[in-house]
């Protein structure tokens, strides 16, 4: 292998990561005239012709091509993206504000200050205008949708459409490659057009500090050419790698207060139901209604359908016969996810300094998940499904209400569960409370005065819905503060 | 896609492909020609799957590998890739069936990875699509299995 000279880099600020967090974070310094750098460690892809599941995007822009499961006492597939864009280019660009109960908690148990509905009513609004989040034709939803709100209406439960932040592409269609407003299409392009600049394929291996500031951090930049280590002095660092990078990186370069110790998750069950019709389900791919009737505790929801998911969930499902049904084009997937509650933690691999991360499903994650699949059961079946396959170890087909009911009183044991998660958090939590809290209300980190997180790892629960609101919110509100503080501090020095 | 040099090494490319091809399901039947690129690109796409996973998983799964082929040997005489094709079922359900979870998830995880990657491929999405369209697709008491 050939190694190129090192490279030495001087900037004002840098960012580590052009995800949600991130990407949000450089545009908003950089429109505030600040001198970013932005530092991905994935390649920049251009996703405007790549189905989000298909099996190239796997490869190429998630991480460890999609194997990356988090190890506990269960089976949970965690997927995240490795690209520009960070997890934006894969996710499903579902859009929710936080929930009110969620932040009086955190304002309570961690002590967050200056955080309230009311002070990120503006903030949401600024973001959602700029992603286009929107709601798509609920008059003509995907039909495995329809059957979903068909059904909770049927049994008089609370179901909702959640708005996505996608427009519609060439095609005119919401669905397809390309409609996505992520962050390569957002703010990454705001960021770049106020000055700051994007290297890709970078990895931050090390971050270097004395006296409570963060001096240099080393890099590997991957080229055509071979790898280059990078030296990068920076005034101020945003680690925005995501909420299992962020605390590997931080334990790596030896920073452990309160870092990697509490992640939490959104656990998902998923279930294949089969209708009497064809659903199509592959045409659509993405789903847009949520059963909000057991919420905060329980969602539930479309799946993302394609012929190779449906066969990972029949397989999972433990059956004998199960590969691809005859009739694959009657099935539709669903899912039942639980606010997490059990505790999981990330830790940095001795020299490779490679992520490690576990969960471990609580009593209460399992009983919610149980309940969860007997809710489903009871909506799908009222919708008119014929059978269930849940995602368990061990052969079961449900063939009415009554038999998932039983999961009510019954919950699963945590090792016959197939789960997966797409939403983490929790990992490097913000708040005055130090006792339990990474960083403070604004992510400064404590004990440094210019290294700062903005990420999920943020976020200090569960917040029961999909975080990329939250971290884009939380990440905008704290890049602003501190870039008005820097602008107070600095009229405080020229008037001295 | 993200891969490390220290690859899954070459005799296990061969198991692996064994490994891929027991796993396939028969359906949807694709023409020879496009039945031989799908699965080169399946077994490259699994291999690469694997060589990507993250350090602490992946230097387990080769042991695991190798245990797979060398107790495969004990048990037939045979390395994996030698098996006739019914054995290799066999042998794969066996793992799958296993009450231990390590042997479960071993295949588990390569069941997965060959799964997405062969029936979301565009040609046999295509294939799928149009046997549909026709009423072609065969009863399913016909379908493989490896649980």
């Amino acid at each position: 292998m050939k190694i190129r000279a090192s490279e030495k880099i001087t900037t004002e600020i840098l960012v580590i990561g052009s995800g949600a967090g991130g990407a949000t974070t450089a545009a908003t310094l950089a429109e505030a005239g600040h001198a970013v750098l932005i530092l991905e460690e994935g390649p920049a892809f251009d996703t405007s012709h790549l189905a989000t599941h298909s099996p190239e995007a796997i490869g190429r822009l998630y991480r460890h091509a999609g194997l990356s499961p988090l190890l506990g006492n269960a089976n949970i597939a965690f997927v995240e993206g490795r690209c520009v864009g960070g997890s934006t280019e894969i996710n499903s660009a579902f859009w929710q504000r936080t929930p009110s109960d969620a932040l009086e908690r955190w304002r309570k148990v961690y002590q967050v200050g200056e955080l309230s509905l009311e002070s990120l009513q503006e903030i949401f609004e600024e973001i959602e205008q700029e992603l286009n989040v929107a709601y798509l034709d609920a008059a003509n939803p995907p039909p495995s949708s329809a059957r979903l709100r068909d059904g909770a209406e049927r049994l008089g439960w609370l179901v909702k459409e959640i708005p996505r932040s996608q427009t519609t592409n060439l095609q005119g269609s919401a669905f397809a490659p390309g409609a996505k407003r992520s962050m390569s299409r957002a703010y990454l392009p705001r960021a770049i057009q106020a000055g700051a600049q994007l290297r890709a394929d970078c990895r931050v291996t090390r971050l270097h500090y004395q006296a409570g500031r963060i001096s240099h951090v080393t890099a590997r930049q991957n080229g055509p050419d071979g790898p280059r280590t990078l030296y990068i002095a920076a005034r101020q660092v945003f680690v925005c790698a995501g909420p299992i990078q962020t605390p590997a990186l931080l334990r790596a370069s030896g920073l452990c207060h309160n870092i990697g110790e509490s992640l939490y998750i959104h656990p998902m069950l998923k279930v294949a139901a089969q209708f009497d019709r064809p659903m199509d389900s592959h045409r659509s791919t993405l789903p847009i209604f949520q059963v909000k009737e057991f919420w905060p505790e329980i969602t539930l929801g479309g799946s993302v359908f394609t012929p190779g998911y449906l066969a990972l969930t029949l397989a999972d499902s433990g059956l004998k016969d199960a590969v691809l049904p005859s009739d694959w084009r009657n099935m539709a997937l669903y899912y039942a996810a639980c606010r997490g509650t059990g505790r999981g933690r990330v830790r940095a691999l001795p020299i490779t300094g490679e992520a490690v991360a576990s969960y471990n499903l609580s009593k209460q994650d399992r009983a919610s998940l149980s309940a969860g699949l007997a809710r489903l059961g009871e909506v799908l079946f009222a919708a008119g499904a014929q059978k269930l396959y849940p995602a368990l170890q061990f052969p079961i087909v449900l063939e009415n209400a009554e038999q998932g009911r039983a999961f009510l009183d019954k919950p699963l044991p945590a090792a016959a569960m197939s789960l997966s998660t797409v939403h983490a958090f929790s990992s490097c939590p913000m708040g005055q409370n130090q006792k339990i809290c990474a960083t403070d209300s604004f992510g400064r980190v404590y004990g440094f005065e210019n290294l700062f997180i903005a990420d999920a790892s943020l976020i200090p629960d569960a917040p029961g819905v999909n975080p990329q609101g939250t971290v884009m919110a939380l990440a905008l509100r704290n890049a602003r503060h501190f870039s008005q503080s820097r602008k107070s501090a600095s009229r405080v020095y020229s008037q001295v | 896609m993200e891969t490390n040099r220290r690859d899954i090494k070459p005799e296990n490319n061969r198991l692996l492909a064994g490994m891929v091809r027991a796993i396939l399901p028969p359906h949807p039947i694709l023409p020879p020609a496009a039945k031989t690129m799908t699965e080169q690109a399946v077994i490259a796409n699994v291999a690469g799957q694997l060589a990507a996973m993250p350090t602490h998983l992946r230097w387990p799964y080769r042991v695991a590998l190798g245990g797979f082929n060398w107790l495969a040997l004990a048990r037939y005489g045979r390395l994996f890739a030698n098996l006739p094709p019914d054995q290799q079922q066999l042998y794969l359900r066996q793992w799958a069936g296993s009450s231990i979870r390590l042997k479960r998830d071993f295949v588990r995880l390569i069941r997965s990875c060959t799964l997405l990657q062969y029936l979301d491929h565009p040609i046999v999405l295509a294939q799928l699509e149009a046997e549909q369209n026709r009423g072609q697709y065969e009863n399913p008491g016909e379908r493989k299995n490896y649980n």
